[in-house]
């Protein structure tokens, strides 16, 4: 530096008797304070308050600081523009937690639209109404039952009323206050219509959506209430993450891990948090699961997205909008990355954002910041892939129009064709691609 | 030793020889050959990236060492890079077994499955895994179906 000019001869001489030193904050200063307070959490889970104050443990953790900062500056940018476009005054608040998809690593947590401020930690404790994110639990639940439900069957969106709790009626309305008379089950889905999922959720019970909710991770108790069925239950973004680890993991259970290993000062191992997986839904039922919720990202709820991201690279997820646009929600991933972002006010009232002009757009700007592999092609030679029609659910061709993609467990395919009319574009998408159907 | 018998693979070589990384001297590729085993041992495939293999060689001198923690760090690490590639999952649950985590290694196993591409001797092998571990929980119907299973891959 001195031979260069940036500092004088007398201070790179200053510079070189001195010692090396770290710099030490006060204790628990950090820049990150909410992944810190997960770390903190899960070692308080472990090990005596008295030996994490005193001297002597190296924590390794599985912090990844590129996917913070995308995370912190798309949760600060979209919040400050979303906020002034809203009229909100400051009050838009927000929460994002990323994960690897493969081993369950926590990578980022951002619990404040000002990530340096150790305040609320929305990503751990705000417990919010999740909305349709619970829609993938019910769908699932159905598609398990192959011999009875596809994605190509028919259910009925008509409109529904039904006795609540304390004698009160309820009918739920779809978002955009039509109902869409028969529609095919992916549809349903990919476009969240309300009155087709509670009447589907009806059918299958509320035993059997609870069950399948812990199956994925959920560990607090599920209210037996038909406005269950549309996500009228609080879960943090934290808890949202582990269900859809399970989803983007292909069914297998993994618990989310946020510290690799503990060592003493001198180097000594003293515990590792190991890998750990545990098959809870059968990963063919989970294809055929995620080829709809990568639809969502194409035609449905989040067709915005593709314009967003880096070409070529498929993900999957789903919007969440709970009522009055209180809760903006999106929960996706690709091959690699789990992303779950929260958008609400802290006071609980509406902000004017659905899931996909608020919550997707954070979501959108983190994948397009952090490099990410696209989602896998699934391999079980269980599951087969379809052109479907989308309005008639019969089978189609890659070039016809309105044809989409969706996975089948072998056998339960849709058998007659329906008539074609070829289109020059074609539908190409990610399975497209990758089999050339 | 029911248990043993079951699985089929003397569990105290199963790091130390299945996770056979490529010879050094070897540039075209790796030694396909079983090193000093009469089974038939699953190895890496061809398209596995050189920084996973390498970290598999690690691993396996890990384990060689009886540093099992230091080996699973290694097989973690290869996972990272790769995460679709079943043989690596097969190593994972074979080091859970010898570690005696025998469900850890059952889910490992079933993870395995689910991203194989036709190898029947790994997927009967993870077969074998998933038995052993239905063994161990006194599901004995579902260690004799997945003990089937394991079989008629290799018919």
């Amino acid at each position: 530096m001195a031979e260069q000019g940036v500092i004088s001869r007398a201070e790179a001489n200053q510079a070189k008797t001195s010692g090396l030193a770290i710099a030490r904050g006060r204790a628990g200063d950090t820049r990150y304070p909410a992944f810190m307070e997960l770390v903190r959490r899960q070692l308080q889970r472990d090990y005596r308050q008295e030996d994490l104050t005193s001297e002597g443990l190296r924590i390794f953790t599985t912090f990844d600081p590129r996917v913070q900062r995308a995370s912190e500056q798309a949760l600060r940018r979209r919040a400050q523009l979303l906020d002034m476009q809203r009229g909100l005054q400051g009050q838009l608040q927000g929460a994002v937690i990323v994960t690897d998809t493969v081993s369950g690593e926590v990578l980022a947590v951002v619990g404040d639209r000002q990530p340096r401020f150790a305040g609320f930690n929305r990503a751990l404790d705000a417990q919010r109404q999740i909305g349709s994110l619970i829609k993938p639990a019910v769908y699932l639940t159905a598609l398990e039952q192959s011999d009875k439900y596809t994605l190509a069957t028919s259910l009925n969106d008509a409109p529904i009323r039904l006795q609540g709790p304390e004698g009160t009626i309820w009918s739920p309305n779809n978002y955009d206050g039509k109902s869409h008379g028969t529609v095919l089950l992916y549809s349903a889905l990919v476009h969240s219509y309300n009155q087709a999922t509670v009447r589907l959720g009806m059918d299958l019970g509320f035993e059997r959506i609870a069950d399948t909710l812990q199956r994925l991770g959920a560990e607090r108790e599920i209210p037996p209430y038909p406005s269950m069925l549309l996500g009228a239950i609080g879960f943090t973004p934290y808890e949202v993450t582990g269900l859809y680890q399970t989803l983007a993991s292909g069914g297998f259970h993994t618990p989310l891990r946020v510290i690799r290993e503990v060592m003493t000062v001198d180097g000594e191992h003293l515990r590792r948090f190991p890998l750990e997986v545990e098959q809870t839904v059968d990963p063919a039922h989970v294809a055929v699961l995620v080829s709809a919720l990568h639809e969502v990202t194409i035609t449905g709820t989040a067709r915005s997205l593709p314009k967003h991201l880096p070409k070529g690279l498929a993900v999957a997820g789903k919007t969440g909008t709970t009522n009055d646009l209180r809760d903006s929600w999106f929960a996706g991933f690709s091959g690699e990355h789990l992303a779950v972002v929260w958008l609400g006010r802290d006071d609980n009232q509406p902000t004017g954002l659905t899931g996909s002009s608020g919550a997707l757009t954070v979501w959108a700007d983190i994948m397009n910041h952090i490099p990410t592999r696209p989602l896998p092609a699934p391999v079980s030679d269980k599951v087969a892939y379809y052109w479907i029609d989308q309005s008639s659910g019969l089978l189609s061709k890659a070039n016809c129009e309105g044809a989409i993609n969706l996975a089948f467990i072998e056998g339960t395919a849709p058998e007659e064709h329906s008539a074609c009319r070829e289109t020059q574009t074609g539908s190409g998408n990610w399975f497209n691609k990758l089999f050339n159907r | 030793m029911m248990h043993r018998k079951l699985v089929g693979l003397p569990l105290l070589f199963l790091v130390a020889c299945s996770v056979a990384p490529p010879q050094p001297d070897d540039q075209q590729g790796f030694d396909l050959e079983p090193v000093a085993e009469d089974q038939p041992q699953i190895r890496p495939s061809p398209e596995t990236s050189k920084a996973a293999l390498a970290l598999l060689a690690k691993a396996r001198q890990a384990a060689n060492e009886g540093q099992l923690s230091v080996a699973e760090a290694q097989l973690e690490r290869a996972l990272r890079i790769e995460p679709q590639n079943a043989v690596l999952w097969h190593y994972m649950a074979k080091l859970r077994l010898h570690q005696g985590q025998i469900s850890q290694a059952a889910g490992l196993a079933a993870k395995s499955n689910s991203l194989d591409q036709g190898d029947p001797q790994l997927q009967a092998d993870n077969w074998r895994i998933i038995a052993h571990a239905r063994y161990q929980k006194g599901d004995k119907a579902g260690a004799q179906d997945a003990q089937r299973r394991a079989e008629q891959l290799l018919e």
